[in-house]
């Protein structure tokens, strides 16, 4: 594939051109943060047979390098699991994966950062993992360019990945940091079809000292036609911050994934919809540790003719250490019965809940929900969570265990336990 | 001819990376951590009426998660100052198994998605803003636990 030829090119060319300039970190340094999980609970098997599913996880994540990221490092994560339970739950599924490792090289000048292997990159219309190559550079006073490119690991092996290939890039002026535009551009192919052909708009623009404006515009190559619009904005009075934002979503153009299959959108692609959301988030910082927050959301459909709401507030309290606790409520208010809950919860974490239990936490959460119409013949859910944990070894080793239950539509009691012991060295 | 655009694009980078040159203000690469302050509340340090840089943007106020697109997909370098690439793998990451709720179970207070029983809310949700469940289950790998059912 002529892309892949070109891209590998790029990447000795860039070592190339790299190697003679790279400084090793004078004193480097080893991260390592191991995290196995131990969880057990109980599912049916088709035949009605209650199975015990007892998986264990094991999450690394490793560093090497300079910490302050001058110079060559590399970086490590991902995560392998095995079910000691008595079925096989997981039989489907991939038993591990690498979510990134890649190497990193940032000159003492900080004005460009290469990365070579998998990684994951945000970046205007970007949010995607690959295996690949990918640079941002700074170029004089104004202009960094964001430009990469590999095969895209959220596409099925099935035929091999010879011809899947993800390229793009974003191109930024940032008059300061508080004023950027960016153009940014990703295109997809899945064994030689394009999949995701998408170019974007971004900005964010600070008119004064409280009002700031953030957008993104994004076309779809492939159907030819604006994916979506939105916008939103910040505004400061006093204690006061109001987020308001408006949204607009062709559904043809949003989810173009006929090539992928990937349910449950495909029935959308051809849908003619759009949706418009308007809405607002108000944040009022009381004090430092007091926040009230009050969301509100409308759902407009151009060919249902239905709008929907949601209304949501928030309480948060956090004391001078680590403890905070909040309280929230929302309802989603569709046209219909069925699209129709409203939603409680509580939650708490609370650090050092004594003074003989240093280093010891305490969580806990309720979230409980009642829907307009039943669903599977019942009409609300409740979910408990409580937790606690201690730092063992201070900096280097924690454990935190936790239970949770839930009476639902799906279960009506559902038992789960989880151990996590954390080492970092 | 529009698709060699992005590796047009990917030339230039890798020459105008090479090329390093620009004096300008932009954020370190680390933040200086220091105990007993925390960073998401960049006020408790940092000036509201700073010129130089709009630190109230990145404030981690209650409804930040619900928001942090805008800021992330301008200037990762920003989040990188705090947050390894494994933080935020917890919930952008292809092929992560444990939703992110329920990994990070004891930190309630970081309002994770599909908290609590989901599954059954996501029937409305799914219906009413499928938008938002495009943004992360987009791609076939990211879409396998809606297979599960949806087939």
């Amino acid at each position: 594939m002529a892309r892949l030829t070109t891209l590998q090119s790029a990447f000795l060319f860039v070592l190339l051109v790299t190697i003679p300039g790279i400084s090793i970190a004078s004193e480097p340094v080893f991260e390592f943060r191991s995290q196995t999980i131990f969880r057990l609970f109980e599912r049916e098997n088709q035949s009605g047979d209650s199975l015990q599913v007892l998986p264990i996880y094991e999450y690394l994540d490793i560093n090497y390098g300079d910490i302050e990221k001058i110079g060559f490092s590399m970086h490590l994560h991902g995560w392998a699991r095995a079910d000691l339970g008595d079925g096989d739950y997981f039989e489907d599924d991939s038993d591990g994966e690498l979510l990134y490792g890649y190497l990193e090289y940032t000159p003492p000048s900080e004005t460009y950062n290469v990365k070579v292997g998998r990684q994951h990159l945000f970046a205007g219309v970007i949010n995607d993992s690959f295996d690949g190559l990918g640079i941002v550079s700074l170029v004089g006073d104004y202009v960094s360019v964001n430009a990469f490119g590999g095969i895209p690991t959220g596409y099925e092996e099935e035929n091999g990945q010879s011809n899947d290939g993800i390229v793009g890039g974003r191109l930024a002026i940032t008059f300061n940091p508080t004023t950027e535009f960016g153009v940014s551009h990703k295109f997809i192919s899945d064994d030689d079809t394009s999949v995701e052909n998408l170019s974007g708009l971004d900005s964010s623009l600070q008119l004064t000292s409280f009002l700031s404006l953030y957008g993104l515009s994004s076309w779809n190559h492939n159907t030819e036609g604006w994916r979506e619009h939105t916008y939103e904005a910040d505004l400061y009075i006093g204690p006061l911050l109001l987020i308001p934002s408006f949204q607009m979503i062709q559904y043809d153009d949003f989810f173009d994934d006929s090539a992928l299959g990937v349910q449950p959108f495909q029935y959308l692609q051809d849908s003619e919809e759009e949706l418009t959301i308007m809405g607002a988030d108000l944040v009022w910082q009381f004090a430092v540790n007091l926040e009230v927050g009050i969301k509100l959301k409308q759902y407009e459909y151009d060919l249902r003719s239905e709008t929907s709401q949601y209304y949501a507030t928030l309480l948060k309290i956090k004391t001078d250490n680590a403890t905070q606790y909040g309280l929230e409520a929302g309802s989603m208010v569709g046209e219909s019965d069925n699209d129709r809950y409203n939603l409680y919860r509580g939650y708490l974490y609370w650090d050092t809940p004594l003074e003989i239990l240093e280093n010891w936490f305490i969580s806990s959460e309720i979230i409980y929900i009642t829907y307009q119409e039943e669903i599977y013949g019942q009409d609300r859910s409740i979910f408990y969570s409580v937790g606690c944990g201690k730092e063992l070894i201070e900096d280097r080793f924690k454990f935190a265990l936790s239970g949770d239950y839930s009476t639902d539509p799906y279960f009506d009691d559902d038992f789960r336990m989880m151990l996590v012991g954390t080492f970092t060295y | 001819m529009k698709h060699f655009i992005p590796i047009i694009i990917l030339f230039i980078g890798i020459i105008l990376a090479c090329a390093g040159t620009g004096e300008r203000w932009s954020s370190p690469l680390v933040h200086e951590q220091e105990d007993g302050i925390a960073l998401q509340y960049c006020l408790e340090c940092h000036d509201t009426d700073d010129e130089e840089f709009p630190y109230r943007r990145y404030v981690h106020t209650a409804y930040f998660s619900d928001n942090h697109r805008r800021v992330a997909k301008q200037s990762q370098r920003i989040c990188a100052m705090c947050h390894q690439l494994s933080f935020c793998n917890d919930c952008h990451g292809t092929g992560i198994e444990l939703k992110p709720s329920i990994k990070n179970q004891t930190r309630p207070d970081r309002r994770m998605p599909h908290m609590g029983d989901y599954l059954s809310r996501h029937r409305i949700d799914g219906r009413l803003d499928p938008v938002s469940c495009r943004r992360c289950h987009g791609n076939p790998r990211a879409a396998r636990t809606c297979r599960r059912c949806h087939g």
